[in-house]
Order: C-alpha cells, then structure tokens, then sequence
C-alpha cells in the first residue's frame, strides 16, 4: 500500500461519521458510563477550614524587644506552621482522632504523616495596604486559613479545631521563647558586664591610690598650689633679704657703740632707735635733773622719746619704753628724796634699790632678746650629731643630747644651724633636728659681761629680734621649697601616670555603657515577656471557627462530569480516526484512480429499497421507544428497589453541589 | 444426448452462418428467440417464443435492489452512466463479452451485473444475456424472486436443452441464463470444452448481443482468472467500505492479462452529477 497524500474534504468527514456511526456511539456510550462511574463512585472529601486573624500586638514596638515590626506575618506563620507540623504532633492527632485507620496498619508512619500534611492546608490571607511607616503600598499577610480534609465532616471539624489549637500554642510558645531567649541572653550580658566595671573600679581605685597626687585631675590644683608656694617662698625669701640687711646694719651699728658707754653721744650721730631712744632718755634725764618737769627742753625731749618709742615699736620696745618709765619715775623720786633727805636716808636708799632693780631688770630683759636658744626637736630620742662643717659629710665634734639647752649662734648657713653646747663647743647640726627657745632669763655666766648702754642695749635687742625673724623665716623658706619640689616631683610623674589613668577610664566609660544598653535591653525583653505573658503581643485569635462542612470539598463532580463527557467525545472522535486509519478499504472513486490507473466507469449511489427505508424508521422508532422504555424501567427498579426518585434527585444534586 | 449433438452443431452452422434462419433453426424446440432483426435494431417490442417469459413483481425487483423496482430507479442514472461508457468501450474495441468481477465475494457485482444488463437492455439497439457464472454460489435468478427449473449446470451435465433453462425476466431484450445448484469443481467446469463451446455460440450467436457474465470473487477463486481468456473484456466492482486497497491491486495483478473495461464503485457515498442534475 502507497502512503500518499489524500486530501479529506469536509463531506470525507462526514462520509467517514456515518460510517462509523455506531462505533461511535458504542464508544461514546462506553466512555461516558466510565465517567459516570467515576464521577459517583469517587468518595466525598470534606473540608473543615479555620480562619485565624494574625493580631497587631497592641504594645508599641518601641517597648517590645521581639522586632515583630521586622519579622514579617507571614514568616511568623510559617515558622509556627513548621513548629506545629511536627512529626510528633501529627501523630498524636492521628491516634487521637484515629485517622488513616485503612493505611495505619499497612504504611510506615512517616507516610502516613506525610499524607496528613497534604490534608492539611493552609492559605495566608493577604491585604493591600499603605505602609504607614514608608508610605509605600504594601502586601500585608493579615490573616491565614487552616483547613483540614476528611472522608468524614466531623472528623474534618475536629481535626481543625485541634490544628488550631496546635497553632495557637506554638505561636505564643515560640514568641515566649524567643524573648525568654533575649532575656536570658543580655541578662548574662549585664552580669559579665558588671563584673568587668567592677574589675575596672577597682583597678582604678588602687591606681589612684598608688599615684596619689600625681592624678590629674589634680594637676591644675597642684600646680596652683606649687605657684602659691613658690610665690610665699618668694615672699620669705625677700623678707629675708630685707632682714638680713636690718641684722647687717644692726650688727655694724652695734660695733660702732661702746657697750659700757654713758650714752652722752648726739642723737643726730645715731641711726639706730633703741640707741636714739636711750639717748633721748639719758638727755631727758639730765634735762629733768636740771630744769625740772615744766622745762620746755624737758617737754621736747619727753616728746621726742615718746615719738622715738612709737617709732621703733614692738612689744620689746613697749617692755623697755614701761620699764622705762618706772625708771624714770623711780629717778625722779629719788631726786625729789635727795633734795629733801641726805643720802642716807632710808627713803633714798630705798629707791636706790628700787631704781637698781629696774635697771637689772631693764637689762635682762635686753639680752634675753640678744640670745636664743634651742633644745633638740621634740621627734629625737637620744641625741643628734654636731658636726665640724654645714655637712653631714663633716666629722663629727660632739653630741647634742635630747633635754640639753644650746645657744644658736649663727642659722645662716642653709638648713644648718650654728649652735653652741652647755661644754662650749661650737659645731653644725640640721636645722629641722632643733627646735628654738625662747629665753626669759638672763644666764650670767654666758654674757661677757652686762651691757650698760642704752643704746647698744637696744640695738642688740634689735638685732635679737631680727635674726630671730629670720631664723623663722628661713625655717618657712625651707619648708616652701620643700613643698615645691614636692609638687614638681609629682608634676614630673604626670604624664606617665595620666596615660595608664586614661586608658583605665577609658576602658571604665566603655564598659559602663555597654552595661547601660545591656540594662535597657534586658529590660525591654522582660517587658517582652510580660507582654507575651500578658497576651499583649502578637497573637492569633480564631475568628472563624472551623465547621462540620455540608458540603463535601472535593470531588468536583459537575467539573468532573464534564470533563468525562468531553472526554468522551473527543476518545470516540480519536477512536474513530483510528479505526478509520486502520481500515485499509477503498473508499472514493480517487482511491481507484490511484490504485488501477483509471477512475471507476461510474459510482453507484447505496440504493436503499423500501423494505431498508421502511426498516430505517422502525428502527428508529423502536430504537426511540426502547430507550424510552429502558430509561423508565430503570427510574422504575432504582425507584422501588434503591431509593424513591425525588429523593435521588435532591441527593444528585447535592452531590452535583447544585 | 443426440439433441445436445444436434444442438451443438446447429450452433456450429450458426457460427458459421451467422444468420438469423440458422438462429430459429439452432432453437428448434420451442424456444422462440426473439425474432429481432439484425441490424435494424429497431426491436421495440419483441415476443419471445422459444424462451419462459417469467412475471417479475416489481416488489421483488425493489426489494432486491434491481433496477425496475420503486426505489431503485434512484440509482438508474448512475447505470445509465455505467452502460453509456461500457457500451462505448465495447463498441470502440469491437467486444460483446464482459465479465463482471470482484476482489471479494458479496461486494455487488451481481447486483451490478443485473443492472448493468438490465440498463443496457433498456437500450433498443441490442439484446443482452446474462450469464452466471458463479458457478459456487449462483444468485442471478434470486434477483427475480424466480426459481428456474433447470441451472446452466444441468446443460452441462444432463444435456438440458438450453432454452429450457433461459429465462426472461420479462425485461425486453434480456435474457438469463441462470445458475442453479452449487457446483463445487467450478473451475474444472468452467474450462469443459462444453463449457467453452457454449460459451463461443452464446457470444458469437448474434452479432448485436452483449453477453454478461456474472463471476465469482477473483481472490476467493480461479474461476474468474481462469475463465478470463474467454470473453473480452472485465469489469471490476468496488464497493464502498468492503473491498479492500490492497485486494484491489492484487486483482488488477491477476487480471492483467484481460483487458479491463473499467471498474464501477458501488454504495458509493460521493454525491455523483446525476444527483444534482
């Protein structure tokens, strides 16, 4: 047989369906009762379906340490779909609703498991929405449906319902969890935090200790004080100067007197006060002697001694200018006395006295202000060394013994002092190992002999006074000096100190932050879990409860049936086209052409005698009665033996969904 | 047997002679042939004499499809085409003689050779017999809802005078030589000299004759094969939906030593002219 190409016309089609006409309809009446068959025998599947609103938790963000305005809904709800789809809950709702009971026996459980995760079905509910933080429109996952599909309605129904409650559990568990995570976290965080601040703390507390002074911020007072100090010792050490200059004229002054002089000489000659005041009282003495009181000389003079004592001032000055004065009076007595009396009498003797011990007493008091002396300080428990030289590299020439008196001699070498002991040695001993004291009565033995002018007495009075200014000046500039080097060493250490100062605060500032954001965060997360707790947060609230359906979800008969009928049509078409592709008979006058040559002479038409006409209509007819006949002998049995009609027919419809 | 003798002969002298005295002297029972003239054609009613005129009801004729029945008529334009050109055909090429053929059995070439011969007597000009030749499954005569008393076998075989077993079926023009009983060695038969000789004083006897021979299936036998050399030409019948492509080619193989007139499709399904015409 050739294969060539035959083109079919429209009326080839035609030609060929009536041919095939009862093969078609067997095929299509077959394929349609398979349809039929199927579309009734596939058993219903309900489907209970759970809607659950996912709630915006109604604390602010701000407060809540879970981020949930990071953690998009939907992720939210697969995690807690992951957690709550677990192997082991599954299987505890499989034995508790006792599902799969045709499978349980025959299939390992994980295929079981994986069946029921194909009944179930969850579907996000999903809105269009602005942002109102960007303000760009947004898909928002508002709301997600939790269905599950049974042969049974009820089952369906509570195996949802239990679903639900698996979701709701897992999703405040895993909220509660996760924030019982962060709290547990940045709780460890605080107290390893604090720990180190406290390290810190302490490590810079013995720092300060051990550089105390040097820290710095003291800095700036220390040097204040060093430039106070140094300032003061300035000061002393001008005054000092100044002192020294006074000691200088004083001492020249009293080598110029002669210490035993009557003290006749002219008050212009003499610079020194004590001296000008003793000169004015011997020149007022004599006056008085000659004039008597109401004299003007005698007036001028008193005048000018008074002026003399303010002058030279202090209360050395003022001891002298009383004991002075009783001098005075007593020589003015003891005048008047011997004008009247003899020399003899006892009244004149009397004050004769009188005068000689003010006199001694005058003098004492002058030379007790000549010498100072000193004793060892109070620190020293034996005695102190007395050396040659104002070193203590110097030998040693004798002992100076806790409780004895020595005279200072001379404290104008430095921090050594000159001094000379009770068995007359002269030697140099440290200035801060004596104390100075002050002496109130004259030591006979020591003085040469008594001074008996005036003047010189005064000026070696001020002379005592002035060096012993200076002795407690020096002692002061000493100790200034001191002082500042003090402060100096400690400027000088500074820098270093400051470094490893710095670096400890650093470190100090730098944990106490850390530890103040860890406090905060760890309190947002308990606040978290109080939220959770409080079902503040988050939360999935059931609002439509699943329900025992009525109508089962699947299968779609109406689809199904349609498609089977569809189908149908398009498998008796296909098996038509085949059978006719099979069929290898001669069909048109062009297949003779094709096969012999030459078209046929002619093409007799199917000539259908009246007994086939006649045939054709009764069949027709009985084929038309016969169906008819079929169709109620069946409505007739299905109605007595299965069920009444009208019944069926509202069940067809429900089954069809309708 | 000594009529079958005398027979023969006078069908020899009829060869020979060729004239239609020789034609009533060759049927001197009672056959009366019809006394058609020769050339003239002009044979508008003919009255058989030696011949058995036999009544067909024309509910048979429907019945059975062949052309004269009510409802047949329908497909009378159709044969009057296959006549038309069969006759040019025969008379371009100078034969008298066709068999009817087919691949297949029951594929209509009885019925067509009925009512092609039936169509081309309708034509005044000529006088057509139709033989069976199906020698297996003779069905002619049943066309006619006619049983004859007496099958071409029975000429054969028991020397039945020859216009005892034609019939008319009272078609002008027409005559039916008809099968009657199963004949199993038909090949064997079919190349008899009898056989043949009845065969060359059928086909030579009248000039203005067509001799019609209905064969069996090419495939199912060698009857038609082996009988081939005998006439002139073949028509090959198709029917719509039975005969197969492949059956077809191999009976043009087979036949290919025969000039083929042409084929005719039957229970065609192509709407033809005629139809619309």
């Amino acid at each position: 047989m050739e294969l060539q190409e035959r083109t079919n016309s429209l009326r080839d089609y035609i030609n060929m369906v009536k041919r095939r006409k009862t093969q078609m309809w067997l095929t299509f009446l077959a394929l349609i009762a398979l349809t039929l068959l199927i579309t009734f025998l596939i058993p219903s599947t309900y489907r209970s379906t759970a809607t659950i609103l996912l709630e915006e938790q109604e604390v602010s963000d701000e407060f809540d340490s879970r981020q949930s305005n990071t953690e998009y809904a939907d992720a939210r709800v697969y995690k807690v779909q992951q957690r709550a789809l677990t192997s082991v809950n599954l299987s505890a709702i499989i034995d508790e609703f006792s599902l799969y009971r045709d499978d349980i026996n025959r299939l390992p459980r994980s295929e079981i498991i994986e069946d029921m995760r194909e009944d179930i079905r969850q579907e996000l509910v999903s809105a269009d929405v602005i942002d109102p933080r960007s303000g760009r429109p947004t898909r928002v996952t508002i709301a997600f449906d939790i269905s599950f599909d049974h042969r049974s309605p009820v089952t369906a129904q509570k195996v949802a319902n239990a679903l639900v409650t698996l979701y709701r559990e897992e999703n405040a568990e895993q909220g509660l969890s996760t924030v019982n995570d962060t709290a547990q976290f940045y709780s460890e965080q605080v107290e390893k935090t604090n720990r180190e601040v406290l390290d810190l703390e302490d490590r810079l507390a013995r720092f300060k200790a051990e550089n105390d002074g040097a820290l710095p911020e003291f800095v700036p007072m220390i040097m204040q004080l060093m430039q106070k100090v140094e300032r003061d010792a300035a000061d002393a050490q001008r005054q000092l100067t100044a002192l020294e200059e006074r000691r200088i004229f004083l001492t020249s002054q009293l080598m110029q007197v002669d210490p035993f002089s009557g003290g006749n000489a002219q008050l212009e000659a003499i610079t020194n006060p004590v001296q000008q005041i003793e000169l004015v009282k011997g020149q007022l003495r004599t006056a008085r002697a000659t004039y008597g009181n109401d004299h003007p000389d005698v007036k001028r003079l008193q005048r000018q001694l008074d002026t003399l004592v303010a002058e030279a001032g202090g209360p050395l000055g003022q001891g002298l200018a009383e004991l002075d004065q009783q001098i005075q009076e007593v020589e003015a007595s003891l005048v008047v006395a011997k004008r009247g009396y003899s020399d003899e009498h006892p009244e004149v003797k009397r004050l004769e006295r009188q005068l000689d011990a003010l006199n001694s007493e005058r003098a004492a008091t002058v030379v007790a202000a000549s010498e100072i002396r000193v004793v060892t300080a109070q620190r020293i428990k034996e005695s102190i060394n007395v050396r040659a030289e104002p070193s203590s590299d110097s030998s040693i020439v004798g002992s100076f013994l806790k409780g004895e008196e020595a005279v200072l001699v001379d404290s104008n070498a430095g921090r050594w002092a000159r001094i000379r002991l009770n068995n007359g040695t002269e030697g140099f001993v440290s200035k801060s190992l004596i104390n100075q004291i002050r002496n109130t009565d004259q030591d006979a033995g020591s003085a040469e002999g008594t001074p008996t002018s005036p003047a010189y007495i005064t000026l070696q009075a001020n002379l005592a006074n002035v060096e012993s200014q200076m002795r407690s000046l020096m002692g002061t500039v000493d100790d200034l000096n001191a002082k500042a080097q003090e402060y100096s060493d400690s400027l000088g250490k500074a820098p270093l100190v400051e470094r490893e100062y710095s670096a400890i605060m650093r470190d100090l500032i730098d944990r106490r932050t850390l530890l103040q954001t860890y406090k905060a965060e760890l309190e947002r997360a308990r606040f978290g879990v109080d939220v959770i707790m409080g079902q503040k947060g988050q939360k999935f609230t059931l609002i439509e409860p699943p329900i025992a359906p009525t109508s089962p979800q699947s299968p779609n008969r109406v689809a199904i049936l349609f498609l089977g009928l569809v189908l149908s049509m398009f498998g008796t078409i296909a098996a038509a086209v085949i059978a006719e592709s099979l069929d290898n008979a001669v069909r048109k006058a062009a297949d003779i052409l094709d096969i012999s040559g030459a078209a046929p002479l002619a093409s007799i038409p199917v000539i259908a005698n009246l007994g086939d006409q006649a045939k054709s209509r009764r069949n027709w007819v009985i084929g038309g009665v016969a169906t008819l006949a079929g169709i109620l002998l069946i409505l007739t049995i299905i109605h007595f033996a299965y069920r009444p009609l009208d019944i069926l027919w509202f069940q067809v419809l429900r089954k069809l969904g309708l | 047997m000594e009529r079958i003798k005398q027979a023969l002969e006078r069908a020899k002298q009829e060869r020979e002679g060729n004239s239609d005295a020789e034609v009533t002297k060759a049927s001197p029972e009672p056959v009366r042939t019809p006394s058609a003239p020769r050339s003239d054609v002009r044979a508008d009613k003919i009255v058989y004499s030696e011949t058995h005129v036999v009544p067909v009801d024309a509910e048979v004729l429907d019945r059975n499809r062949v052309l004269g029945g009510k409802s047949s008529e329908m497909a009378a334009d159709a044969y009057r085409m296959l006549r038309t050109r069969v006759i040019q055909r025969m008379r371009d090429n100078g034969w008298n003689s066709l068999m009817v053929v087919s691949p297949g059995p029951s594929e209509g070439k009885s019925l067509t050779a009925v009512n092609l011969a039936i169509s081309l007597a309708r034509e005044v000009t000529h006088t057509v017999m139709l033989v069976d030749l199906d020698l297996r499954r003779p069905s002619i005569h049943k066309f006619f809802g006619y049983e004859p008393p007496h099958g071409i076998i029975d000429y054969l075989r028991n020397d039945v005078p020859m216009p005892d077993i034609l019939f008319n079926p009272s078609i002008d023009r027409l005559v039916v030589l008809p099968g009657k009983q199963r004949e199993v060695n038909s090949s064997e038969l079919l190349s008899s000299p009898r056989m043949l000789d009845l065969i060359a004083e059928i086909t030579a006897r009248y000039p203005e004759r067509i001799v019609i021979f209905d064969m069996p299936p090419v495939l199912a036998t060698d009857d038609a094969i082996a009988f081939a050399p005998n006439v002139d030409s073949a028509l090959v019948v198709v029917q719509n939906g039975a005969t197969r492509r492949e059956d077809l080619e191999t009976t043009y193989d087979l036949l290919s030593g025969t000039k083929i007139i042409g084929s005719v499709l039957n229970q065609s399904d192509e709407p033809t002219q005629a139809y619309n015409y």
